[in-house]
């Protein structure tokens, strides 16, 4: 008996868990989402992530010389803002929102074609646990 | 029944409310939530590195070596009969790939029943792999039929299919596939420019090809980290290394902080470096040498 109590109280756990990661919007949903608000841009990538709170992770990007980019971020279940940053491979910021932390979206048209990193971090919470989800949504010019 | 609710609802209810409440003060309780801790960290981990790049759509690199210069090649394209001879899962995988750039190629220069034909075998390489929902769900040989006269279109439609083709992976972590997919356009697009550079010298051609390296290191380095115990997928990256090379043996100036590397190839660069792509391509398309 005690053993069914205890794959019960697991199974519950699981549920737990999976509503804790179902939070996050799937890249299709995002996607869809984010079709309009690109405009007139178009859609070039997507790739996000779930990030515990006071943590911080990014998300490398290949782009392009002479075209003109733009990163839409995305960010949710957080207690405050997320702050970002876009590094390129010398560690140079190219772009933050610091000071201006509910700018979601940034422009580019790089001088090189480069690897750039998107950094994320995300503010801290009193709860150990608590985390949410982060997203870059890429988009181009076309010619 | 009654013993039955109250050996199956009462530890449920009473676990739903001590995990509300985040009660640690019962050792079994105590356990679980470490169970549940070392769970979320785990998920979180595979969920943070999964995906830790974004590469560049291929009808992008398809677009900037068309404005570059790089006309139709017809001949040089995977044949459509290649498709039937593919059996392992990463051949299709990296088949999609190729075939999926040459209908970008076909489509951007009006050759819409070759992109048709390749759209159809995408399909068909899809269902093989488990995709075949994208293709049904967004009825894509439908549109693009009722598209053929329209370039712009069918260039929304394909730029859409690649789109939902990489988020599906993705929100299926099917890291491997979205890995194998990109390695065959990659090749695709840096062949069918290296094949037109050979015959024209095309400056800007050679540059771009140069250029994708910034795609070719972060897919190695993903692919190194992915390989699990798979022997073709060991021999991919081996095979990509060495295009790598062949491509690095033409930077003439290295970059700096503001400005690009600069690349030349003379005929015996560019041959080599066509020679390591064909050992990739002839891996769907094994008449091709």
């Amino acid at each position: 008996m005690r053993l069914i109590q205890i794959a019960l109280f697991l199974s519950f756990l699981a549920i737990s868990t999976s509503q804790t990661f179902a939070q996050c919007k799937s890249l299709k949903t995002l996607k869809t989402e984010y079709a309009e608000i690109i405009k007139p841009y178009d859609f070039e990538g997507i790739s996000a992530g779930i990030l515990g709170a006071g943590k911080t992770t990014n998300i490398s990007v290949s782009v392009f010389s002479k075209v003109k980019y733009r990163f839409h971020f995305y960010s949710e279940g957080y207690e405050g803002p997320v702050i970002i940053k876009i590094i390129t491979l010398n560690h140079q910021v190219l772009w933050t929102n610091e000071k201006d932390p509910g700018n979601m979206m940034a422009e580019f048209t790089p001088k090189k074609t480069d690897k750039y990193f998107v950094e994320f971090t995300t503010p801290s919470s009193a709860n150990d646990d608590s985390r949410g989800c982060i997203a870059v949504i890429l988009s181009s010019r076309p010619y | 029944m009654k013993k039955l609710i109250r050996s199956i609802l009462i530890p449920v209810i009473t676990g739903t409310l001590v995990y509300s409440c985040g009660n640690k003060g019962d050792n079994t309780n105590g356990e679980i939530q470490k169970i549940d801790s070392i769970l979320k960290q785990d998920t979180i981990k595979e969920q943070i590195h999964q995906f830790v790049h974004i590469f560049p759509s291929q009808i992008k690199v398809a677009r900037l070596f068309k404005n570059a210069g790089l006309p139709y090649q017809a001949a040089e394209l995977i044949s459509v009969e290649a498709s039937s001879q593919l059996v392992e899962k990463e051949e299709k995988a990296l088949a999609m790939g190729f075939y999926g750039v040459d209908m970008v190629y076909s489509a951007m220069n009006n050759q819409t029943q070759t992109a048709m034909a390749c759209l159809k075998i995408s399909k068909d390489l899809a269902k093989d792999l488990g995709l075949e929902g994208i293709y049904e769900t967004n009825n894509y040989i439908k549109k693009f039929e009722s598209n053929l006269n329209n370039q712009d279109s069918l260039e929304f439609i394909i730029r859409d299919l690649f789109a939902e083709t990489d988020a599906f992976l993705k929100d299926n972590n099917k890291l491997d596939l979205t890995l194998l997919t990109f390695a065959g356009g990659w090749t695709e697009s840096v062949h069918l420019a290296s094949t037109y550079a050979l015959s024209t010298k095309n400056k800007g051609i050679v540059q771009l090809i140069g250029d994708q390296l910034v795609s070719l290191d972060p897919l190695i380095q993903l692919l190194n980290e992915t390989k699990g115990t798979s022997a073709a997928n060991a021999q991919l990256i081996s095979e990509l290394q060495d295009v790598r090379t062949a491509i690095k043996a033409g930077i003439v100036k290295e970059e700096t902080d503001q400005e690009p590397m600069v690349i030349q190839m003379d005929d015996t660069k560019i041959k080599n470096l066509i020679a390591k792509l064909d050992v990739i391509r002839n891996r769907i398309s094994k008449s091709k040498i």
